[in-house]
């Protein structure tokens, strides 16, 4: 599935940070559940964050190569989005590889009028990021057009 | 080997996609077919037909949670991973599930 850069500009819009000081796991967090208040996708950061951290607690959202996707299925969550937060530090957080994490992309997902179409194109972004060749490039992206036209090019199978 | 799988987890955004990635990237990687149905918080997706089923040597379940449909696998060899498995190890897991079935005569 090949998405438009609209869709994934659409639904990224303005959560993303490439370039955070972020330096450990509980930092990179909260400042994206604040960015995802500001820009009205949470209602509540406090609430957000506590769900998210319920969903860490059933297993690891640390994949591999430096990249994790935690989630959030709250009721503080206005709209389904994907927040981007790259850090040069590295930031202990369990994963598949047990390698440190970088970049983050955290999954807000709304308990109540769900719609589909977003949560699809959540789950094919979550596909298109388990390719090596994907992974290195966002790595490498500091540019937040470039990055999101990554991401719209990866699609997934 | 041909093989059919479901994907599934908690929340059923990211682990469940992840996993069928990894399980079809795999399948072509190593000459397998392999046909993967993800049940996700947007609905089933790439469902498994009858003739997929009918054919494949086994049926890998890669799940965090109870699946639907699991009846349609009577009668067939099935394989329960979670889904960080799958994620983490797909080549591996696919390798080891067809050295089972060629120890018990199944392929």
């Amino acid at each position: 599935m090949v998405m438009d850069i609209e869709n994934v500009t659409d639904i990224i819009d303005q959560n993303i940070i490439l370039d955070s000081t972020a330096s450990t796991k509980k930092e990179a967090l909260q400042t994206m559940c604040m960015m995802l208040e500001t820009n009205g996708y949470v209602s509540d950061r406090q609430q957000f964050y506590q769900d998210v951290l319920a969903r860490e607690k059933i297993g690891p959202t640390g994949m591999e190569n430096g990249i994790a996707i935690p989630h959030g299925e709250s009721s503080a969550a206005k709209h389904a989005t994907i927040a981007v937060l790259k850090t040069k530090n590295p930031l202990e957080w369990e994963s598949l590889d047990h390698k440190p994490i970088h970049l983050i992309f955290l999954m807000v997902v709304p308990t109540e009028n769900r719609d589909v179409e977003h949560l699809k194109m959540l789950s094919h972004l979550s596909a298109a990021l388990t390719h090596k060749d994907i992974q290195q490039k966002l790595l490498d992206e500091n540019d937040p057009q470039k990055f999101k036209r990554i991401l719209a090019e990866a699609g997934g199978i | 080997m041909k093989f059919v799988g479901v994907t599934s987890c908690t929340v059923g955004i990211a682990h469940t996609y992840m996993a069928r990635e990894k399980l079809v990237s795999a399948a072509k990687e190593l000459g397998m077919e392999g046909h993967v149905e993800t049940q996700g918080s947007a609905g089933t997706e790439n469902t498994l037909t009858d003739d997929q089923i009918k054919n494949a040597d086994a049926v890998i379940i890669a799940s965090d949670v109870a699946i639907a449909g699991q009846e349609r696998f009577a009668g067939k060899p099935v394989i329960n991973v979670g889904t960080d498995l799958a994620i983490q190890k797909p080549k591996s897991l696919l390798k080891t599930v067809e050295k089972k079935l060629q120890a018990a005569n199944k392929l």
